[in-house]
């Protein structure tokens, strides 16, 4: 975990937009912040896009970064992304659909699908069955490695609202995938 | 992969819930993380991590060169004002060439007419006075006078043959509804005054 957070060296050089600072940024930070926007949305195309996106705000707001968790406040900033984007644009439902569509079309053209693929294709058929904030919980938690405190800040909701919320989440998800093998 | 206080998600769990109860939850929640675990993370494909790389490498020059070109436009917009504020100060000083300017009829200063001087000496006033009687009233002054004195004589004789003057006015009546006579009767025999 200790590799995870960033040094006051490294954010000193993200805040000067030294050279190189990005790219550290982008090697620590871009899978999962991809991970979490392609759990939502299941569309690669589209993850890509939210991490695009995502980063350039990071590079835009680092001056507001008032310290503290890095993790926290960069998850943060993907978790108002992607809610922004979802009421801006009042696709959630045909976002998934679409990503959804979009799966099964690749299924179709590609013989050589992985197991892997599959596996993955049956975590996003689960959370899409549960609602979409407990999904974006799980994934944000699952993703951002935040602590269930930080969690419930990051939401504005009481930390034993946030506790519950992630085991009735995760309940429902293992009840989805072992029961349906 | 974990989350930082998994370990302590148990202790976190029963400022909540009965120990029992925190003990079965903080178990369904690591289970459920290591469902998640089983399905691996989609990775960026590197060419998307290199396009984003790419991405923010030409973002951070940019802005530089933005920083650096609005600071020089600024100096450049700062310096064409100065220059148009200076030129105009010395438009202003620089006098003006002589133009030609189209004839104008020359206008004549109206003359004043002095007033007669006052007289000084007292002793003229009389012959003054007289002068001004004779201009206000010429010499047909008193062929005038005798037509206004007939017709005052002429209204008089007419007053006179109407009898106007012996008709007896009826007495004013008082707001009480008395006559004035009425009312200064009415205080004499009244004997209210004398205390």
């Amino acid at each position: 975990m200790a590799e995870q957070q960033l040094s006051a060296t490294f954010l000193e050089r993200l805040i000067k937009r030294e050279n190189g600072a990005f790219d550290e940024l982008v090697r620590r930070y871009a899978g999962r912040c991809y991970g979490y926007f392609y759990r939502l949305c299941g569309n690669a195309e589209q993850s890509e896009e939210f991490v695009s996106e995502l980063f350039v705000k990071l590079v835009e707001k680092i001056d507001t970064f008032e310290g503290g968790s890095f993790d926290k406040w960069l998850f943060t900033v993907a978790s108002n992304l992607f809610r922004d984007h979802l009421r801006r644009q009042y696709r959630y439902k045909r976002l998934l659909d679409e990503a959804a569509e979009h799966q099964r079309r690749r299924q179709d053209d590609s013989a050589e699908q992985s197991r892997q693929e599959a596996a993955n294709d049956r975590l996003q058929w689960a959370l899409e069955k549960l609602d979409k904030e407990t999904a974006e919980l799980l994934m944000l938690r699952y993703y951002s490695q935040v602590s269930f405190k930080d969690l419930a800040e990051m939401r504005n909701e009481p930390i034993g609202t946030t506790l519950s919320k992630v085991h009735r989440g995760l309940k429902k998800i293992r009840f989805l995938l072992e029961d349906n093998r | 992969m974990r989350t930082n206080d998994i370990h302590n998600l148990e202790d976190l769990l029963r400022r909540f819930v009965d120990a029992s109860v925190a003990e079965t939850m903080a178990e369904d929640i690591r289970r459920g993380d290591a469902l998640l675990d089983g399905f691996p993370s989609p990775e960026l494909s590197a060419q998307a991590a290199a396009e984003l790389r790419r991405r923010l490498d030409t973002l951070r020059p940019q802005s530089r060169r933005q920083t650096l070109g609005s600071i020089w436009a600024g100096i450049a917009a700062g310096a064409a004002a100065a220059a148009m504020v200076v030129w105009g100060i010395s438009f202003m000083q620089t006098p003006s060439a002589p133009t030609e300017r189209a004839p104008v009829a020359q206008v004549q200063r109206p003359a004043v007419q002095e007033p007669e001087p006052v007289v000084q000496d007292r002793s003229e006033l009389p012959g003054f006075t007289l002068n001004l009687w004779e201009d206000t009233y010429p010499a047909e002054s008193d062929a005038a006078f005798s037509e206004i004195k007939s017709e005052l004589d002429n209204i008089a004789a007419w007053i006179e043959t109407l009898g106007i003057m012996d008709t007896a006015f009826p007495d004013e009546r008082l707001f009480n509804g008395e006559t004035a006579s009425q009312s200064e009767t009415k205080i004499e025999l009244t004997d209210f005054w004398k205390g």
